[in-house]
């Protein structure tokens, strides 16, 4: 299947591989179905979710843990099996949408406080709240990001 | 919107499995427990409203060459 998007151009998708937001996201209830994309960089952080019914709507995500070695979000186990089955904790996978406002990139945040949380072995999908007040909506991650190596968030 | 007045103690029942608990009130603080299915979400309004605000701004368009730059 072949999508347009606004940021890669004309992409290949496997159906397989879609990834289902039941509720859809927060912001964007009607948007159900996207794709998980790689930044080709190897030591990028940086992943990009692509919807198939919207293709302007991509979200930039990010593997903040290489750079918070102590994020340790609290997620309700009940929630973690409405995503389905799972056959280890490893199957389910964390990242975390990144905000860039006016394009200034040391203004970049992350949401540490809304995960998104991926089964990979359902492909279903869901924006999570954590109860962990003190984890911000936006943490300004560039200074970690610049530094690289072990911090504390 | 339905609108019910409730003592505490009180409670209000949502569909067959969503259940809401007047629990206490203290001068203009209510104190509200909510009973739900494993897989429902109850979060404070202002929160929801956040997280939903931040995302729409998530999308407006990353340089996404910048970004890849970071790791050079």
């Amino acid at each position: 299947m072949k999508i347009s998007t606004r940021h890669f151009g004309d992409v290949e998708i496997e159906e397989s591989k879609i990834i289902v937001f039941e509720e859809g996201i927060p912001g964007f209830e009607n948007l159900k179905k996207f794709v998980f994309m790689n930044d080709l960089e190897k030591d990028s952080p940086f992943y990009w979710l692509q919807s198939i019914e919207d293709v302007d709507i991509t979200f930039t995500m990010m593997d903040v843990f290489k750079f918070l070695s102590d994020y340790a979000p609290e997620i309700d186990d009940d929630l973690l099996s409405s995503l389905g089955e799972r056959d280890a904790d490893e199957d389910i996978v964390l990242y975390n949408i990144v905000t860039v406002p006016s394009n200034n990139l040391e203004e970049l945040s992350v949401n540490l406080r809304a995960p998104v949380l991926i089964n990979l072995k359902t492909f279903k999908a869901k924006q999570i709240i954590t109860e962990n007040e003190n984890y911000a909506i936006r943490y300004y991650i560039y200074k970690e990001l610049k530094k690289d190596g072990d911090n504390q968030c | 919107m339905l609108a019910l007045t409730r003592k505490k103690g009180d409670s209000i029942i949502i569909g067959d499995s969503i259940e809401v608990y007047v629990l206490g009130i203290k001068g203009d603080q209510v104190k509200i427990g909510v009973k739900a299915p494993r897989d429902v979400t109850v979060h404070r309004k202002e929160v929801y409203e956040q997280i939903l605000a931040e995302n729409k701004s998530a999308i407006h368009s990353i340089d996404m060459q910048s970004l890849k730059n970071l790791f050079k």
